[in-house]
């Protein structure tokens, strides 16, 4: 069938190849600032893009493809490059392929060139000479082996911005070409003959297009693998016959998989004949050296935990200066704000709806900045491989690898941040088991619940013949209960929800180089951008509904009531005055609270906290605080009668707690109770930050409910069993 | 055809002092003989170039070995490497 392609004014190109060959090196170099960060249709993966200037003008978006060894796909994301390359909408389908090849690894990297050339699509390559290639002397004809492989080579060197403007003509030459015959020289002849028949076979059949080069090959040679799951989904359950059928065609009694990586190698070997200077022997190298120590058994797992603390204290206090800055100016400029608006719904809902809302998640953003600043900086310079190397022979026990140790560490900070370091996770089950478990860790905003409770209730004595407080110890307690039940709850979830097979462990370790600033700085860039646009408005929402919850109904008698009252205090003389109005505003405060819909709820779903030991008014401070719990904070200074302005140091605010008391006069908070709200929080999904960055990774606000469903029963079933516990114990 | 046929007597060939991966001394270079044709990971192993006649070196022993094909290194688990089958690059040294 003819059809007549327009010729579209963007052009798509997609740029691939091997993991660590600095793609997002060139992928920066040839778009500098103008990346745009989507998603993938129906995956999770990001789909990053930029503009890139030609010499002739052609306005051309280049597509970041995920770094992969060959374009045979074990899972649903590495479909994803497989995907771009044969896609034939033509809305999407991409008109020429950039493929970057490291100099000093030619051989295995040739091994994706050949698959590419089986596609129809113009392909360039960008031959890396990476420093380690230019040291070791490696010399490779590039022109040779442009002619021999019938596609431009193009030398460059991502980092140092060589040969960038050579990569650009030879792009702008190849996309005026029209599609390229595939050329299938690296795979035998039987093996050719069978893809060429399922592809004739596919384009006899009516109402479909002819199947891709590529994408019957790996249907073909990859049994039961999603290539061909997927033909058999468009095409009838024949296929798996006719499949089968072909395969023994080829007549070998090796699986196809080994006979297509055998003759590519043996392909690849004429190729590089006389092109490249052979190195026969094994050459070691000053990496290998510093790894001795950094992956020896003890030696490097004593620097892996230098290294790790020096993280936690860099996302925990460095950009604590930042977010105090960041407190402050939110509170000057809410204050501002309240000054210059007349009171009301309205200036209600500005300054403590949007203003503290979005203040509170602003908040977060040095410790996220600095996370991935810290985070890039080891991913860049190759040690991140290291880490995932050394923890997973631990991680492994929980059916999870190495790599999902950085995402775990960094949710002791926050688990923001935490959430969206597990993209680096590529298999899918792992990453979504490590994202799920990654909000246990106990984060930075626990700690004022557990000041303030273990200040207010828990005695200031030592145990253990003075060696141990019994305050640190509770706050210990409270670090790590999160961390020992994140175990058994990935453990079931990798027998339940996500079951599978675990992923081979398998990691290639790069080569130690000092750190791009610019590749550090846009992710920096990117990732701080990603979680204000999309984690803040999920939460600025949220925070106006909750504001709006705390504040209607407005009762008329309530505000009349204290009108009165003022008007009583008014003559008195001055500081008796004053005293007794902020009094008056407080208790003004706690009324209209009561009485609003939150409160209503306290009262309402008081039966259900009631087994825990909690009146209505820890109820309802534990529903405002469902944006954040740091808000239980505020929420209680507030219901107590002392002002909204309180924080977990304060000693008004301990001892109005402790002189709380229900209708009978005994005291509402006990140590149990205490411990039980404690508890409740250390374990409960009470930050909307981290459910919107769960939904905004998992690309689904299904897990996002799971995460909060299954952290709520958790907290209950403890805070329930602590409370009893010490009640039982008498304490 | 050839390359594959090939491959086949080389390993019949080389059974003498043939050994697991797992079992490889750390700085040892050797010769790849055999890599399990099923499973997932070794075909990944073989696209990366881990194919029978190659020479490799281990960096690492214990859980996870570390090995160096070409300029790559790989880490991979013990367990994993068991089922890979290698012999002395350098028959002197045996």
């Amino acid at each position: 069938m003819l059809r007549t392609r327009l010729p579209r004014v963007t052009r798509t190109v997609a740029l691939i190849g091997n993991p660590n060959t600095g793609k997002t090196t060139l992928f920066n170099a040839l778009t500098g600032m103008s990346q745009r960060i989507g998603n993938y249709p129906g995956v999770t993966v990001e789909r990053i893009s930029g503009a890139v200037d030609l010499p002739d003008g052609t306005p051309v978006e280049l597509v970041d493809l995920p770094g992969t060894y060959s374009l045979s796909a074990a899972s649903p994301d590495e479909m994803i490059a497989v995907d771009v390359l044969l896609d034939e909408e033509d809305a999407t389908r991409v008109d020429a392929v950039i493929a970057i090849v490291d100099a000093s690894n030619l051989r295995r990297n040739l091994y994706l060139v050949s698959q590419l050339l089986e596609a129809s699509r113009p392909l360039v390559i960008a031959l890396n000479m990476t420093d380690v290639a230019t040291t070791r002397s490696i010399r490779i004809d590039a022109i040779r082996l442009s002619s021999r492989l019938g596609v431009p080579v193009i030398p460059i060197n991502a980092q140092r911005r060589h040969g960038i403007d050579d990569l650009r003509i030879a792009l702008a030459d190849v996309l005026k070409e029209p599609t390229k015959s595939p050329s299938m020289a690296a795979l035998p002849g039987d093996l050719r003959e069978q893809v060429q028949c399922l592809v004739q076979l596919t384009a006899s059949t009516n109402g479909f297009r002819p199947l891709a080069t590529p994408y019957a090959l790996r249907a073909l040679v990859d049994d039961g693998g999603p290539a061909e799951e997927r033909l058999v989904t468009e095409q009838g359950a024949d296929m798996t016959r006719i499949l089968a059928d072909l395969r023994s065609a080829v007549g070998v009694s090796a699986p196809l998989s080994a006979i297509e990586s055998e003759s590519r190698y043996a392909w690849i070997q004429q190729i590089l004949d006389g092109c490249v200077q052979h190195e026969e022997e094994l050459r070691a190298s000053r990496s290998d050296r510093a790894d001795r120590i950094l992956t020896h058994r003890l030696a490097g797992l004593l620097a892996f935990v230098g290294i790790s603390a020096l993280l936690f204290q860099g996302i925990y206090s460095w950009s604590a200066p930042l977010m105090e800055i960041i407190e402050g100016s939110v509170a000057s400029f809410g204050g501002a704000v309240a000054g210059a608006l007349p009171d009301g719904a309205v200036r209600s809902m500005i300054v403590d709806g949007v203003i503290a809302g979005v203040g509170g998640v602003i908040i977060f953003l040095p410790q996220i900045a600095m996370l991935f600043l810290l985070i890039s900086i080891l991913e860049d310079c190759g040690y991140m491989a290291r880490a995932a190397l050394l923890m997973d022979r631990l991680l492994g026990n929980l059916g999870l690898s190495g790599r999902s140790f950085i995402p775990l560490l960094s949710s002791f900070a926050c688990a923001v941040p935490g959430v969206m370091a597990a993209r680096t996770i590529a298999d899918r089950r792992d990453r979504f088991v490590t994202i799920l478990v990654a909000p246990l860790m106990s984060c930075s905003a626990r700690l004022p619940v557990y000041v303030l409770f273990i200040a207010a209730f828990i005695p200031d004595r030592t145990i253990l013949g003075g060696w141990i407080g019994l305050q640190g110890l509770t706050l210990l307690a409270m670090y790590s209960v999160g961390a020992v039940i994140a175990v058994p709850v990935a453990l079931l979830l990798r027998y339940t929800l996500l079951r599978g097979s675990s992923s081979p462990f398998l990691l290639e370790l790069p080569a130690y180089n000092w750190p791009t600033p610019r590749t550090v700085l846009l992710r920096v860039y990117e990732s701080c951008r990603a979680f204000i646009v999309r984690a803040g408005s999920v939460i600025l929402s949220a925070t106006i509904v909750m504001w709006a919850l705390a504040y209607f109904p407005r009762s008329e008698d309530i505000s009349q009531h204290f009108a009165d009252e003022r008007a009583v205090v008014a003559p008195l003389p001055s500081p008796e005055r004053d005293t007794a109005l902020r009094r008056l505003d407080r208790a003004e405060a706690a009324a209209h609270l009561e009485a609003s819909l939150l409160g209503q709820a306290g009262h309402f779903v008081q039966p259900v906290f009631a087994p825990l030991g909690w009146d209505w008014r820890i109820g309802m401070a534990t529903l405002a605080s469902f944006p954040a719990r740091e808000i239980i904070i505020s929420a209680l200074g507030t219901i107590y009668s002392l002002g909204g302005e309180q924080d977990e140091t304060s000693g008004d605010m301990r001892r109005g707690l402790k002189n709380a008391t229900h209708a009978d006069g005994t005291p509402i908070f006990t140590v149990p109770v205490a411990l039980s709200v404690m508890i409740f929080f250390a374990l409960c999904a009470q930050c909307m930050s981290t459910l919107a960055v769960i939904q905004r990774e998992t690309g689904s606000w299904g897990w996002a409910a799971f995460s909060f469903t299954y952290m709520t029963l958790l907290a209950y079933a403890a805070a329930f069993g602590v409370y009893r516990l010490g009640l039982w114990l008498g304490w | 055809m050839m390359s594959f046929m090939s491959w086949r007597r080389r390993t019949a060939e080389s059974s003498l002092s043939v050994g697991a991966l797992s079992e490889w001394r750390r700085g040892r270079d050797a010769i790849v003989v055999d890599v399990p044709w099923a499973d997932r990971l070794y075909c990944r192993l073989r696209e990366m170039g881990l194919l029978p006649g190659v020479r490799l070196r281990v960096l690492r022993t214990g859980t996870r070995l570390v090995i160096q094909i070409g300029e790559a290194r790989l880490a991979l688990r013990r367990a994993d490497a068991a089922a890979i089958r290698v012999t002395a690059a350098d028959p002197i040294t045996l």
